[in-house]
C-alpha cells in the first residue's frame, strides 16, 4: 500500500494520528500536523476516544489527502520558524507564499476543486483561504463561459437578459482571455 | 464528472476578483447576480480592496488653461499618470471641487437658478472602477449670495454608508453654518442642528482632510481687536454626525503670514504650513498629528525650501511621501519632491496648479452597483500616461 514516502520516520518520536482516505489508503501523521485538520481536531475533541482510533475521512481522496498533508507539515514547521524577529517572519512568510504558489501551479482545474473540496471538509482555514485566492486568480480574467463550465452551473437568464447586461457593460467583456 | 464547489465558498472567492471580472461574472447565472449586487458583499468587496494594497491616488488639477480639469490616476510608485475620462453628464461642466472617498468621487457643480441670484450645486457621486454614477437629490439648503457652501465626504465604518456634508457659511459674519447631511443609506438629505453658537467659523479650505471617519478643515477667524488670525480645525465626525473644534497649538493657531491646508499621510491628520509674507511663499512646514486629538502631538516632519515653486498637497502612500510642487512662473512645469532623497523628479501631463485632490488612497469598488445610477457610454476612459524624466 503505497503512500507516497509522507510517513514521519520510525525515529521521529511523539505521538502520530491515523487517517483513512475514501479508497482505505492510511496516513500516519504526526499530531500537530493532523491538528491542522479541525474536523480531526474536533474528532478527538469528543470525549472518549483514543488517540489510536483510525479516523474515517470518507470525502476525501487519497491524492488530495497526501497534498493536504505535505502543505499542513510544511506550514507547521514555518510557522515554529517565525516568531518575534521582523525578519524571521519576513522570511517564512515568504516561504509560505511559495509553498502555497507550488501547491497549485500544476494543478489542473478539477484537481484545484479537488484540493478546495478537502481543505473545505477538513476545515483548513488557511489553506481553504488561499486555495479560493488561487481559483479567483484563475478565472478572473476568463469568459463567461468559462466560468460557468468550471462552477458547474447552468445559465439560467433568458437570452434577451443576457443580452441587456453584456451590452450594458460591454468593456467588461474586452480584453478576456480566449477559452 | 466534474466536481462542483459549494454556494457557500462563492462569496470567498469572489470577494478577491476585480471589479471588471464581477461586472462580466454577473452574467453567469442569476444566483451570481445577485449575490454580487447584495449590498453585503459589495462592503466585503471594498474592504477586501483597501486590505489587497493594490490602491491607487487621485488627482483632481485644475488650471486656468484650455482644459480646465484634469482628473488623473496614479499607483504608489508615482511612475504613470493615467487620465479619467469623465463620466457623461459632468463632461465640460464646471466641476471645480472633487472629493473622493473608499472608491466613490463627489462632483459638486454649481448651477444658478432664478433671478435672485440663488445657487445650489449638483451633486454627483461617480464610482469609475463600474463606469456608473448616481445624482443626488437637489440640496435643501440653498446658497444665496454672499453665503458659500462647503462639503464633505465620507464613509461611516459604523453604518457601512458613505455620507455627504453640506455647510452653508456667510462670507461676512462667523455664525454657524447651516448644516445638511445626505446618506447613502436613506438616498435622502436631513438637517443637523445643534451646531455650536459659541464658535466663530470661517473657512476658507474648499477641501477636507477626511481620516478617522471625520472630515477636517482649517477654520480661520479674525478675533476683534486682534492683529493675528486665530487657527483653528473644524470637523464632522461621519459617525456620530456632529461638528466639532480642534484646537491648534498656538505657533500653528497665530501669526501672520502663513497658510495652512490639511492633508491625510499615512492614515493620520497632517498639515502643510506654507509660510508667506508679503504673499511670496518661502517654505512649506510638514507637520502631522501622531496623536489624533492631542494637541500637542503635532510634530514637524520636515521643511522644503521654496524657491519659486509652490507646494500642492502631500501624497502619502504609507510612509512614502511625496509633496507635489508647481512652478509659479511657468504653470505647466510639475514637480514630485521626495522628501526622503530631497530629489526633484519632473512630471508630465499635470496641467498646473489649482486645486489637487491626493488625500486618500482610491480603492476600485462596486458601491452604487446596487443602486439607481446612469451608466455611462461605454467609451474607454481615455488614456494618457506620462513618465518621470529625472530632474
Amino acid at each position: 500500500m503505497a503512500n507516497n514516502g509522507e510517513n514521519p520516520s520510525p525515529d521521529v518520536g511523539g505521538k502520530t494520528v491515523k487517517l483513512k482516505a475514501d479508497d482505505g489508503e492510511i496516513f500516519e501523521v504526526e499530531e500537530a500536523v493532523a491538528m491542522e485538520l479541525q474536523t480531526v481536531k474536533s474528532f478527538f475533541d469528543d470525549d472518549g476516544v483514543s488517540y489510536d482510533t483510525v479516523v474515517p475521512l470518507l470525502n476525501v481522496s487519497s491524492t488530495a489527502l497526501a497534498k493536504v498533508i505535505q502543505y499542513c507539515r510544511r506550514a507547521v514547521e514555518l510557522r515554529a520558524k517565525s516568531g518575534d524577529d521582523e525578519g524571521a517572519n519576513e522570511k517564512a512568510r515568504e516561504e509560505r507564499e511559495g509553498l502555497e504558489a507550488e501547491l497549485v501551479r500544476e494543478e489542473s482545474d478539477e484537481g484545484i476543486k479537488e484540493l478546495i473540496l478537502a481543505a473545505n471538509y477538513l476545515n483548513i482555514k488557511d489553506m481553504l483561504s488561499f486555495l479560493c485566492r488561487a481559483v479567483g486568480d484563475r478565472i478572473k480574467n476568463k469568459s463567461v463561459e468559462y466560468v460557468r463550465r468550471f462552477f458547474v452551473l447552468e445559465n439560467d437568464f433568458s437570452p434577451e437578459e443576457e443580452e441587456r447586461t453584456r451590452n450594458e457593460v460591454a468593456w467588461a467583456f474586452e480584453g478576456v482571455d480566449a477559452d | 464528472m466534474s466536481n462542483r464547489l459549494p454556494r457557500d465558498l462563492w462569496t470567498e472567492i469572489l470577494v478577491s476578483l476585480p471589479v471588471k471580472s464581477l461586472l462580466r461574472f454577473q452574467c453567469v447565472c442569476k444566483s451570481w447576480k445577485s449575490l454580487i449586487y447584495t449590498s453585503t458583499f459589495i462592503s466585503m468587496h471594498t474592504q477586501h480592496s483597501e486590505s489587497a494594497d493594490n490602491y491607487t491616488h487621485l488627482l483632481h488639477c485644475s488650471s486656468y488653461s484650455k482644459k480646465p480639469y484634469q482628473l488623473l490616476q496614479t499607483d504608489g510608485s508615482f511612475n504613470e499618470f493615467q487620465e479619467l475620462e469623465y463620466p457623461c453628464q459632468m463632461r465640460g461642466g464646471d466641476h471645480r471641487f472633487v472629493h473622493d472617498c473608499k472608491g466613490l468621487i463627489l462632483f459638486t457643480t454649481v448651477i444658478q437658478d432664478g433671478l435672485d441670484g440663488n445657487r445650489f450645486e449638483r451633486l454627483t457621486l461617480w464610482n469609475p472602477a463600474i463606469r456608473m454614477s448616481m445624482t443626488l437629490p437637489r440640496p435643501r439648503i440653498d446658497v444665496p449670495v454672499p453665503k458659500y457652501c462647503i462639503h464633505g465626504f465620507g464613509f461611516d465604518q459604523t453604518s457601512n454608508d458613505y455620507k455627504v456634508l453640506r455647510m452653508v457659511c456667510d462670507m461676512y459674519t462667523s455664525f454657524p453654518p447651516q448644516v445638511e447631511l445626505y446618506r447613502l443609506r436613506t438616498g435622502a438629505w436631513e438637517t443637523i442642528t445643534g451646531v455650536d453658537d459659541c464658535f466663530q467659523y470661517y473657512l476658507s479650505a474648499k477641501t477636507q482632510a477626511f481620516v478617522n471617519g471625520a472630515s477636517h478643515w482649517v477654520n480661520v477667524v479674525w478675533p476683534m481687536a486682534s492683529c493675528s488670525p486665530k487657527r483653528a480645525v473644524l470637523l464632522f465626525d461621519m459617525c456620530d454626525e456632529k461638528l466639532r473644534v480642534m484646537k491648534l497649538p498656538d505657533h500653528l493657531s497665530l501669526g501672520l503670514g502663513k497658510t495652512l491646508d490639511l492633508g491625510v499621510s499615512g492614515g493620520l491628520l497632517s498639515l502643510m504650513e506654507n509660510t508667506k509674507p508679503h504673499d511670496v511663499y518661502l517654505s512649506c512646514n510638514i507637520w502631522l498629528m501622531k496623536e489624533y486629538g492631542v494637541v500637542e502631538s503635532w510634530t514637524k516632519q520636515f521643511t522644503i525650501d521654496l524657491e519659486g515653486w509652490s507646494c500642492g498637497w502631500i501624497f502619502s502612500f504609507r510612509n512614502n511621501e511625496k509633496i507635489l510642487a508647481w512652478n509659479r512662473k511657468n504653470e505647466k512645469e510639475s514637480v514630485l519632491y521626495d522628501p526622503k532623497t530631497h530629489r526633484l523628479i519632473k512630471v508630465g501631463g499635470i496641467k498646473g496648479k489649482g486645486y489637487l485632490f491626493g488625500k486618500n488612497t482610491f480603492v476600485e469598488s462596486l458601491v452604487l452597483l446596487d443602486k439607481e445610477h446612469t451608466r455611462c457610454d461605454s467609451k474607454k476612459g481615455k488614456k494618457r500616461r506620462e513618465r518621470h524624466a529625472c530632474a
